[in-house]
């Protein structure tokens, strides 16, 4: 969308109110999220993460407006692994955090987790900001925050309806206050666990009235069946779930409780506890005969037991079946030590569940039991409803089983041993957790051929890796550039048909990298000059174009003969700023001049030209005055490079040590004849033939601690001596060296002593 | 809450207004009755018509999953049900509802419109913000035209299918996670309406949520 279009429609949105009802607006572009109204775009937005939603505030001033609109539920700390859907308010700044409650005015459910004094204080900003809360959900933790838990309690347990207590301590303080008017859940975690007498005043008279969810421990103890029948007596018509453990009970007492619990008929979610299968055969007849009859309004059951036998599982899956009703199955099985770990249980399947037609979720913990790969036949003709599944055993995961599963339609979730088999959050250690700009940044690294290798490894990898590509070269000298990193056209006149690049290919590549400012193109032959057309047309707004012709060059490498032509149009260089050969003659300084001795190309940063007409060596006085004079006319100089052919040894061994009065060089080139333009090098030395002793490299250390890279031509035989001096460059990469001047340079390794 | 999720109790679904002391053997019953009900009812076919004017069927019971849809048809006063399928096709007058756009709703109520509804007796079901989505729903809203997405998900609002917004919802923030706010723009073509001034004070106001531990 562009500005103008933009500024059209601020004004639109000023007058508009919703307008969802009214549908969209024929002024927003389809596929722009700016045509849906303040309400679809705040419900569409709903479902950011906390964090995110104040992320994108930024986005616009509809989505700033609308984007915490329908944020009705705010998590505060967690005991969970670090999301983004709460808010760590351990260590936030007041002030910022009544800035950020003041940006959700629709809060109606606070679910908060009490650490330490910090938490308190946020604790009463809610309670201060939000008046209409209608759930209040505290979860406290640790040991040593009686006090805290204290005050909180004292203060704002009328407001509270769902508490979890982690330990005693906190449960006794817990127990001082009876204010708990709105209280409907209560549970603890953790540790200690509640009792059923808890809840009890010293008088056996029932301290919470309003529960509709309650977890406890049950305990054998001759009153407590009598506060069974008391709890139960009052809650049958209103407790929806109940977690309960049952453990070390006489048969008789055990169910008996249980007739006293099967009273409860509002309950719709049972967690049921238990290690009493373990001892008594008699128990789990009763079980799977009788209890599992008498709660046929359940919804959600979960069954934690220990068993004894194998065969005891079975019966115990068959008996869920008489749940028909059941929504939520979990049975979590703990196998005695005794049994033989990996029992196989080849006869049992889910055939066993089949009467459960409602069932959308399912969790079985077989601990270490494996059963027949066939387990999970048909599993979609028996539940068809299955949303979510959770599958722990020592079993194989087999290809059929997931065939199996996947069959299932309404299937979101599922993991096994763990491991989730589908889904699409991406992992940890997956570059897919990227977004497009860092991906594209990632990849931007990568070479210019590898970019389009890897093109194809996802929509994503090939929407962004080209995104962050600036530069563009087509064509080089063989020195430039490794043959990855350009493009190389010229090939479309190779001799092979196969191997030519057509134009369109040209094309098709150029439409690909739609963010090249610079351009560095060596022009060849014909073809690379209507490539050179291309470029020029498809991108508009390139900020350098190297070696090339034309008026929006920025850097021209030219050789000498092309020098007149250059000469021809240079009045069109509007944009030319660095000027230089290539080949082996030089650019004349006259060659910027027009007839009238004008100079005719005016926006130079830099420029390489050859001063002298003819190559004169240097005669003495050139010398002295290059050593003694030339040199401290240039301490500014960072880079120097100097290019002469030299006429005796002593006049050399001046000139070179006069280098040393360029104190502020950081790159230096000496050339003792002409050779091809190189790059990178950070001293390059070409003694050609001359005769150089070992010691030549003695202090180099010293004298030079931060060499980088080393180009260095001469007779000398590459002796350990010579290593072992190059070895104590802290810094050195790479050191190349030829000792014949018909021989190209070899790199040699150095190992470092460091 | 509930109000959000009254598509699901005004079809007189489930146990949300029963009083607890019903017999849960009843309750169980009841709900079958009526899903039988329902599976009846999805047999006759009604025809909805886009504003592009293309005329689509679909299933009775699939098509009330729009609470505006199902208004309209008990507007129509119609005891005999069988008689809605002859009747002219329902206009849906609402530019996102595009033939293709209807032709995709048309497609995901008969998906989902056995769907079990909302169980009030459990906090967790009330929300199913954090749940993830289903196979199916992924591939179904996986759309490629952006503009056709977001037509889908107006039409689904327009109409009052509150599963199929939720699934158009989460789609979209599942793809925005972790991304930039200049590739959000960028995704959701959104016109930055902001000087550089005001976004700036906006990040500064949010620096919190990028701290570490």
């Amino acid at each position: 969308m562009d500005q103008s279009s933009g500024d059209q429609f601020k004004h639109k949105r000023a007058m508009m109110s919703t307008n969802d009802m009214n549908g969209t607006h024929e002024e927003y572009p389809k596929d722009s999220l700016d045509r849906f109204g303040d309400d679809l775009c705040g419900l569409v937005l709903s479902y950011l993460s906390l964090k995110d939603s104040f992320r994108y505030e930024c986005l616009s001033k509809q989505w700033r407006r609308s984007i915490h609109r329908k944020r009705h539920n705010l998590v505060m700390n967690s005991c969970l692994p670090k999301t983004d859907h709460y808010i760590d308010v351990e260590r936030m700044d007041s002030q910022i955090f009544s800035s950020v409650v003041k940006k959700l005015p629709n809060i109606t459910r606070i679910e908060i987790t009490v650490k330490s004094e910090a938490t308190e204080r946020v604790f009463e900003v809610l309670m201060k900001s939000y008046k209409h809360l209608k759930t209040i959900k505290v979860w406290f933790c640790g040991r040593n925050d009686t006090q805290i838990a204290n005050r909180l309690f004292e203060t704002y347990g009328s407001r509270m309806t769902q508490i979890l207590v982690p330990s005693t301590p906190v449960l006794k303080v817990f127990k001082r206050y009876t204010n708990y008017t709105k209280l409907t859940q209560l549970s603890s975690y953790g540790g200690a666990l509640l009792e059923l007498r808890d809840i009890f005043n010293d008088n056996n008279e029932l301290l919470f009235k309003g529960l509709t969810a309650f977890q406890c421990n049950y305990t054998p103890n001759d009153n407590n069946l009598k506060l069974l029948s008391t709890f139960v007596s009052h809650y049958k018509n209103s407790l929806k779930t109940l977690d309960i453990s049952i453990y070390n009970l006489l048969s008789d007492h055990y169910i008996q409780s249980l007739k006293v619990l099967s009273e409860l008929k509002a309950l719709r979610g049972l967690t049921f506890r238990t290690n009493l299968f373990k001892t008594n055969h008699y128990l789990i007849d009763y079980h799977c005969q009788e209890f599992v009859n008498q709660w046929p309004q359940l919804k959600r059951y979960q069954l934690i037991i220990t068993i004894q036998s194998v065969p005891q599982l079975r019966l115990l899956l068959e008996s869920f079946n008489r749940k028909k009703g059941l929504r939520h199955l979990s049975l979590l099985l703990r196998l005695e030590y005794w049994i033989i770990s990996s029992e196989k249980c080849w006869d049992l399947s889910l055939n066993s569940l089949s009467g459960l037609k409602r069932l959308q979720h399912l969790d079985i913990d077989f601990d270490s039991v494996v059963v027949n790969p066939g387990f999970f036949y048909a599993i979609d003709t028996y539940l068809p409803r299955l949303m979510t599944l959770r599958f722990v055993s020592m079993t194989e995961m087999s290809a059929g089983i997931k065939e199996s599963v996947e069959r299932l339609p309404k299937l979101a979730k599922m993991s096994s041993n763990g491991q989730s088999i589908s889904g699409e959050k991406y992992a940890k250690d997956s570059i897919d957790r990227y977004g497009d700009d860092l991906c594209g940044l990632v990849l931007s690294y990568l070479s210019f051929k590898e970019n389009f290798q890897y093109e194809c490894l996802s929509k994503q990898w090939r929407k962004s890796i080209h995104r962050k590509q600036h530069i563009l070269v087509v064509n080089t000298f063989p020195s430039g550039h490794s043959k990855h990193h350009y493009l190389e056209v010229d090939r479309m006149v190779g001799p092979k048909e196969e191997d030519r690049m057509d134009l369109p290919a040209v094309k098709s590549v150029v439409k690909k990298l739609p963010n090249i400012t610079s351009l560095e193109i060596t022009v060849i032959l014909e073809t690379t000059e209507r490539v050179f057309e291309v470029l020029m047309k498809s991108y508009k707004h390139l900020k350098t174009i190297h070696r090339t012709y034309g008026s929006r060059m920025t850097q021209i490498d030219i050789p000498r003969y092309l020098v007149p032509v250059l000469t021809r149009y240079i009045n069109s260089y509007a944009k030319l700023t660095q000027l230089s050969y290539c080949g082996r003659i030089h650019l004349k300084l006259n060659d910027l001049f027009n007839g009238n001795h004008k100079l005719v190309v005016k926006g130079l940063t830099g420029f390489e030209c050859s001063y002298y007409d003819s190559e004169d060596t240097l005669d003495c006085f050139v010398v002295d005055y290059h050593c003694n004079e030339f040199f401290y006319q240039w301490p500014q100089l960072q880079r120097y490079e100097l290019e002469i052919t030299y006429t005796t040894v002593p006049a050399l061994r001046r000139v070179f040590e006069s280098v040393n009065g360029m104190k502020g060089l950081r790159r230096l080139r000496l050339i003792f004849r002409l050779v091809f333009r190189t790059s990178r090098i950070h001293l390059d030395i070409d003694f050609d033939d001359l005769l150089i002793s070992e010691s030549f490299f003695e202090y180099i250390h010293i004298y030079l601690p931060r060499l980088k890279t080393l180009r260095f031509r001469a007779q000398l035989e590459m002796s350990a001596g010579v290593k072992e001096s190059l070895e104590r460059l802290p810094k050195l990469e790479l050191f190349e060296f030829s000792n014949d001047k018909h021989k190209p340079y070899q790199i040699i390794v150095i190992p470092h002593t460091y | 809450m509930n109000g959000e999720y009254s598509l699901d109790t005004t079809e007189g679904m489930a146990a949300s207004g029963d009083p607890p002391t019903n017999n849960a053997v009843d309750d169980y019953d009841a709900e079958e009755a009526l899903e039988r009900q329902r599976e009846e009812e999805n047999k006759i076919k009604i025809k909805l018509k886009s504003f592009e004017g293309g005329v689509y069927e679909c299933g009775l019971t699939a098509a009330k999953m729009s609470v505006m849809v199902a208004n309209m048809l008990d507007a129509l006063q119609e005891t005999d049900l069988t008689k809605i399928a002859t009747r002219e096709p329902i206009p849906l007058q609402n530019d996102a509802v595009t033939n293709k756009a209807l032709e995709k709703i048309v497609e995901w109520v008969d998906h989902h419109w056995d769907d079990p509804p909302i169980d009030p007796d459990f906090d967790d079901e009330k929300e199913r913000r954090n749940e993830e989505l289903s196979h199916w729903d992924k591939q179904f809203i996986d759309i490629a035209d952006q503009g056709e997405l977001f037509d889908i998900i107006a039409a689904a609002n327009f109409m009052d299918i509150k599963g199929l917004v939720e699934v158009g919802a989460k789609h979209i923030c599942n793809k925005i996670k972790g991304k930039s706010c200049t590739e959000v723009r960028e995704m959701l073509k959104i016109h930055n309406d902001f000087t550089p001034e005001e976004e700036a004070a906006i990040h500064k106001e949010n620096e919190w949520i990028y701290a570490k531990d």
